[in-house]
């Protein structure tokens, strides 16, 4: 079976600058596939390649077995830029029918029924619509005319977190349509619901791609734990665990350490049992920090020299794509 | 044409709509004020005063060398400069605008992601252009001849048509250097640019490269004299190729000496004997 999107080598460069590097990237039929990079990363000029918008510099991009500049393929697939630009004389009714007619759409009783579920009201104007509001325009547009795929930029991005649900409940129920999905982002936990498979971009290179629970375990986990009053805090012995990265203080003299941990907290639990501690937190880890270890290896600095300095390596890690 | 097509047609219409309102509504009154200002102008005998205080050449570089008859007040109030300048910038803006500007600020993002050729939506848009300036152009004609009608002026009707569809021809031919530019990949800023420069070069080919007669054979690559060379409103449209080269005797005449063949001129010589010697003999 023929992938549903394949980047053989595929760079792109913006005069000197280098926005993707020798990008190998094949996504299968039938997944919901994540994107995943922070900002800068590469991800939008990655899309447009893949919707015939930009071409490659070197490398080749193949859509649903073809060159994406061929519009018959684009007829396939439903498209949410990252930056959406809606016409502001319309209303939103007549900018999904415009769309509709571009795309030769005659059943619109699943738009309609998008129209309600992303609780878009038809008859206002665009201009003066919120950004979250346009993007929900935007992906109606896309969803409208049950594509074979969905290429969607930031999809969640100005949405509120009910409406992130409707969305990612659309996402969910285009799968079992048959459908596949690459949804991009630059958060993880936005993407860890849906997405089968993730790939992470980062500084315009593959940094890893894999199921999402495979990377997911990977990735590491930042712990906040607050040790009681009088309690010596056992930094090292803390460093000493496998699995453990980033440990430091939260002030200097504070009961209050963080650290990155990769893998099962089993280790830490245990390490932990004996002790008194007060809090322990697992805040919900956005993507530079679950993927701290990747971004590290590309960063210049060690984890040593990173440990000493808070909030040190997730900057460093950051630092080169935006 | 197909349905996608028709749509972008009607956006890109709807899109230009405002600035195509504009523009038709500023020339549509230029032309009702130059044409509206001619009873009293004729009586008053102004425009004689006026164009006898600039030399032969001048006057014919800006059209005003046969300012005080009805086609040349006309073509030096209208139709030499003004219009097809406007017109014009008109022209090179929009086609800009729509194809060039429209991609670079990320307007064109959805549409050239739907399933469209690149091709048909920058041809369409060419297209929507051509239609603004066409509709334009008609509302021009409409107000000059509807004034020169009700103003009797000696003015064939035929004239102002072919004038003004020269001049919208002038104008969709410069849509279509700015439009080339985009096509080159060169983006908005170097297609008004470009465009604007060949119109205004263009002019002053045609308007200033005859008063010079080694610079003469420049003005026949300037598209301001294939358009308007010809004298349209006075011939109509010059069919043939090349435009017939009599009443402007400017290339006329074969051996032209200095200042030889401006039979336009004499016609105010006559009327002002003590200044036409002067010009005559220059």
């Amino acid at each position: 079976m023929t992938p549903l999107i394949e980047c053989t080598d595929v760079t792109k460069k913006f005069g000197d600058f280098t926005a993707l590097s020798r990008l190998n990237l094949t996504v299968p039929q039938g997944v919901v596939y994540g994107y995943l990079g922070p900002n800068g990363a590469g991800k939008s000029t990655t899309i447009r390649m893949l919707m015939g918008l930009s071409r490659p510099t070197s490398g080749r991009v193949r859509v649903l077995g073809q060159d994406p500049t061929d519009p018959g393929v684009r007829g396939r697939i439903g498209y949410l830029p990252g930056e959406l630009r809606l016409d502001d004389r319309l209303t939103i009714g007549q900018t999904l029918a415009s769309w509709g007619r571009l795309r030769g759409l005659t059943d619109t009783a699943h738009r309609d029924d998008l129209v309600q579920r992303f609780g878009v009201d038809p008859s206002r104007k665009v201009r003066g619509l919120s950004t979250g509001n346009r993007r929900k325009v935007g992906l109606v547009g896309a969803f409208m005319a049950r594509p074979e795929l969905l290429i969607l930029d930031e999809p969640t991005n100005g949405l509120d977190p009910l409406m992130q649900q409707v969305f990612l409940t659309a996402v969910e129920e285009a799968r079992d349509n048959g459908q596949s999905v690459l949804l991009s982002s630059h958060i993880l936990s936005e993407v860890e619901r849906v997405a089968d498979q993730v790939a992470v971009l980062q500084g315009g290179r593959l940094a890893a791609s894999g199921p999402t629970k495979e990377l997911r375990r990977r990735a590491a986990q930042r712990f906040h734990i607050a040790f009681a009053e009088g309690e010596e805090v056992p930094l090292t012995g803390l460093a000493a665990l496998d699995g453990a990265s980033a440990v430091e203080r939260r002030s200097p003299d504070g009961q209050e350490v963080s650290l990155a941990w990769a893998g099962s907290p089993d280790a830490l639990l245990a390490f932990l049992a004996g002790r008194r501690i007060t809090t322990l937190t697992a805040p919900e880890p956005d993507l530079e920090e679950a993927f701290l270890e990747y971004y590290q290896n590309d960063a210049p600095a060690g984890r040593g020299a990173a440990a000493e300095e808070p909030a040190g390596p997730v900057r460093q890690g950051v630092s080169g794509g935006s | 044409m197909s349905s996608p097509s028709s749509e972008i047609f009607r956006r890109g219409v709807q899109i230009q709509k405002r600035t195509l309102i504009a523009w038709s509504a500023a020339l549509v009154l230029l032309a009702l004020s130059v044409v509206g200002a001619w009873p009293s102008m004729e009586k008053s005998g102004a425009l004689e005063d006026f164009a006898s205080g600039v030399s032969p050449e001048m006057a014919a570089a800006f059209g005003i060398d046969q300012i005080s008859s009805a086609s040349g007040y006309l073509k030096g109030n209208l139709y030499a400069v003004l219009l097809p300048l406007l017109l014009g910038l008109m022209a090179v803006t929009a086609t800009a605008a729509l194809t060039g500007g429209d991609e670079e600020a990320g307007r064109l993002e959805l549409l050239l992601a739907l399933p469209v050729a690149r091709r048909t939506v920058f041809l369409v848009r060419f297209l929507c252009v051509a239609f603004g300036l066409a509709v334009t152009s008609v509302l021009v004609w409409l107000s000059v001849y509807g004034s020169v009608v009700s103003f009797d002026m000696d003015v064939s009707g035929g004239g102002v048509a072919a004038v003004t569809l020269t001049v919208g021809l002038l104008a969709v031919l410069h849509a279509g250097v700015a439009y080339a530019v985009v096509g080159f990949g060169l983006g908005r800023g170097p297609a008004l640019g470009v465009a604007a420069g060949v119109l205004v070069v263009g002019y002053l080919l045609h308007a200033i490269a005859p008063m010079s007669d080694s610079l003469e054979p420049l003005s026949n690559v300037s598209p301001w004299e294939w358009a308007l060379g010809g004298d349209p409103l006075v011939n109509g449209v010059p069919w043939e190729d090349p435009p017939p080269p009599p009443p402007p005797a400017r290339r006329g005449a074969p051996p032209p000496p200095p200042g030889g063949g401006r039979g336009r001129c004499r016609v105010y010589a006559r009327a002002y004997p003590g200044e036409a010697s002067s010009s005559a003999e220059k």
